[in-house]
């Protein structure tokens, strides 16, 4: 079974602007719906970036075409599978991603206010995959299985303080040493007026008991040969091969769990007045941030925001819900 | 004491040191350190100097005067010699053996400082020196010459050494005997397997209590300080010839010290570098090769067969297409990907071909340059 699928651009009066086929990106998805089932402990902890199998959801009372949610299907051995319902707001990146293209080619106009509203239609023969067969290279993934390390949880939750972990949080734990923290804070201070970053590492543990996968920080690593400015904060080809070369040198099978990064004090110069309506006092995770989060592609994989506020430094916590980047908890042990 | 300079330092310490005229290859350095007299070692300076070095404790007594002179002795031979070629083995025999006689009275001059001693055998004593690691200290008395040498092992590593790694440890372990007082770096190759140690070795009237006491102190920061490089070195030839990239050092100069402008069969880069060389010709007479490809996640490991005729730009177009990786930012700029190889621990150009740079197997990780920040965006 194949959909096709659309996005109707729908002025505020009501009338049609444009309908526009897409192919969705189904991978983060299916990425975060295969790591709930290992943390179920209903698929095993193999590492695979296939898409799952995807329907459409109808809205409320209708047979079609329009899209409220999403039924995302992945396969494990034999006959276990795992499904999880993605809410439609999983395609808003992707769709907001289509309007430069739009745009350009005056499909729509540069400023106007669109609502999308996405459609499926069952495709009863699918065409072949011709752009897969020009293409001069085969690919074929190879499985990696999760380092786990069997711990009861408890062992971590005895000595953590929760934040932001609200009764029955569905994201995976994370815990955070203060002591890295700390470290994150004083490369923050130290980098002044501008943006700076790095990386946690850590390990991945499973308790059987629960079963439950839960991730814990061991250290964080500066972003080396990074290009950093007031706005801005550029990891480059070198600070990967340089955070990967610490990875190795530390001996530790430790892997890069998370990354981080500081948004400084833009406003201490501006009066309180101005700030309540300053979008730069009253910005989380940015459209960039959320971009680069897509290089972190692995279900468990967050990113720490570290921002300069009147009272001191705030962190946050982001990371992947129902294939979308999310705020989240974290808890921090002693 | 003709280009020794003389200087103390903080009234504790007495160094001696002297810039080498050539610099040499770092092996040929650490194979110089066997048998040299007194403290004298070589060491590579933090700001790239070769030096003939050696530091003396001040508090010992009259003992200090001999130790000077024998260090100046070993000194000047240095560096009126130089360092010219590493030996056609790469290094020493192995340790001397040891002697019972007097073991005994160097175990009460090490409880003397509140060093306790175990015994090992019968010349051999081990000093707990409190690392992580069960890191012992040893004592043993040198049957040739009646020295008593101090030192510990870093490291045992199975021969034969990648020749990257065994450079790169050289390197480190120079660069350590700049920064660590008295002791001297020395790698041991023997039959099967090489040790990496720190060493300090009294020569002539056996070691008062309190310099036994600074070379344990000596010993044991070294060890801290180099112990777990020594180990990644030693064993991963990516992460080595990263290292050795890091510090700028040349190619010619630090891989090939004897082939300064020549060829090294042994190189993969020199037989790459040279046309009609077999294995560079082996390479491209095949059509495809299998690759491993990783992202930077760590999510997406892939085996790709690739065609060996297309540059690593061509192949980077695919990767990205296929591993369904970012090509675009939040506000639909391009994002940058270079392509690392993990065997040479370097980025390769886009004009490359995979015939030349790459090797079947080779393991490749893409690399993008991307934006945090609030940069242009909007909030998410």
């Amino acid at each position: 079974m194949s959909w096709r699928w659309q996005v109707e651009l729908t002025r505020p009066d009501g009338t049609l602007a444009a309908v526009v086929p897409f192919e969705p990106d189904w991978e983060p998805a299916s990425i975060w719906v295969r790591f709930e089932g290992m943390r179920r402990g209903l698929l095993p902890p193999v590492l695979s970036s296939v898409v799952g199998e995807v329907e459409p959801c109808w809205t409320e009372a209708t047979a079609g075409p329009y899209v409220e949610a999403l039924r995302i299907a992945v396969r494990g051995d034999g006959d276990t599978s795992v499904v999880e319902r993605i809410p439609a707001a999983y395609l808003t990146r992707q769709i907001r991603a289509l309007v430069p293209r739009l745009v350009a080619s005056g499909v729509i106009a540069e400023g106007e206010v669109l609502t999308p509203r996405v459609t499926a239609a069952l495709v009863s023969d699918p065409a072949a995959n011709e752009d897969g067969d020009r293409r001069r290279l085969r690919v074929t993934e190879i499985p990696r299985t999760l380092p786990l390390i069997e711990t009861p949880i408890g062992w971590f939750l005895n000595d953590a303080t929760p934040y932001d972990v609200g009764e029955g949080d569905p994201d995976v734990p994370v815990f955070v040493p203060e002591r890295v923290l700390r470290e994150v804070e004083a490369c923050a201070a130290a980098a002044g007026g501008v943006e700076t970053g790095g990386f946690l590492l850590g390990h991945l543990h499973r308790d059987p008991a629960r079963p439950e996968i839960f991730v814990e920080v061991t250290a964080q690593v500066p972003a080396a040969h990074a290009i950093a400015e007031r706005l801005r904060f550029t990891f480059t080809p070198d600070t990967w091969a340089a955070v990967e070369d610490v990875c190795r040198a530390r001996g530790c099978d430790e892997s890069i769990v998370s990354w981080w990064h500081y948004h400084p004090p833009w406003c201490a110069s501006c009066p309180p007045e101005r700030r309540k309506t300053c979008a730069l006092d009253t910005m989380t995770f940015s459209a960039d941030d959320v971009s680069l989060h897509h290089l972190f592609a692995q279900a468990h994989q967050t990113a720490l925001l570290v921002s300069a506020k009147e009272h001191g430094l705030v962190h946050s916590f982001f990371g992947w819900r129902a294939g979308s980047v999310a705020a989240r908890g974290y808890y921090v042990t002693h | 004491m003709t280009g020794l300079v003389a200087r103390d330092v903080g009234g504790a310490w007495h160094v001696l040191e002297g810039t080498l005229a050539a610099p040499p290859a770092p092996l040929a350095a650490l194979a110089a350190h066997h048998g040299v007299g007194g403290f004298a070692k070589l060491a590579l300076a933090p700001d790239g100097t070769w030096q003939a070095r050696a530091e003396l404790p001040l508090d010992v007594g009259a003992v200090h005067a001999e130790r000077r002179a024998v260090t100046i002795a070993a000194l000047t031979a240095l560096l009126a010699r130089g360092v010219h070629a590493e030996p056609s083995d790469g290094g020493s025999a192995g340790f001397p053996p040891s002697l019972e006689n007097g073991i005994d009275a160097v175990a009460a001059r090490c409880r003397e400082v509140a060093w306790p001693s175990t015994r090992l055998d019968l010349g051999t004593l081990a000093i707990d020196l409190g690392l992580r690691g069960v890191r012992h200290a040893r004592v043993a008395t040198v049957a040739a010459t009646g020295a008593v040498r101090v030192w510990v092992e870093l490291d045992r590593i199975r021969a034969p050494l990648d020749p990257r790694c065994e450079r790169a440890l050289a390197l480190l372990l120079l660069r350590a005997a700049a920064v660590v007082r008295l002791v001297r770096p020395v790698l041991e190759r023997r039959a099967t397997h090489a040790v990496v140690a720190f060493e300090v070795a009294h020569e002539g009237s056996p070691p008062e209590p309190v310099e036994l006491g600074h070379a344990f102190a000596a010993l044991r920061v070294a060890a801290e300080t180099t112990g777990r490089e020594v180990r990644v070195l030693a064993r991963d030839p990516a992460l080595a010839a990263a290292y050795l990239r890091h510090h700028d050092l040349e190619h010619e100069q630090i891989v090939h010290p004897r082939r300064p402008a020549g060829f090294d069969h042994d190189c993969r880069r020199c037989r790459l570098s040279t046309k009609g060389e077999a294995m560079h010709t082996a390479t491209a007479t095949a059509e495809t090769f299998g690759l491993e490809i990783r992202d930077v996640s760590g999510q997406k490991h892939m085996k790709a067969e690739v065609p060996t005729d297309a540059t690593i730009s061509e192949l980077l177009e695919d990767l990205l297409a296929r591993l369904n990786l970012g090509r675009v930012d939040a506000h639909g700029a391009p994002i940058g990907y270079r392509v690392r190889l993990d065997r040479e621990a370097r980025h390769l150009n886009g004009d490359e071909r995979v015939a030349d740079a790459l090797v079947p197997e080779d393991r490749l990780t893409l690399h993008p340059s991307a934006d945090a920040g609030a940069g242009r965006g909007a909030r998410a």
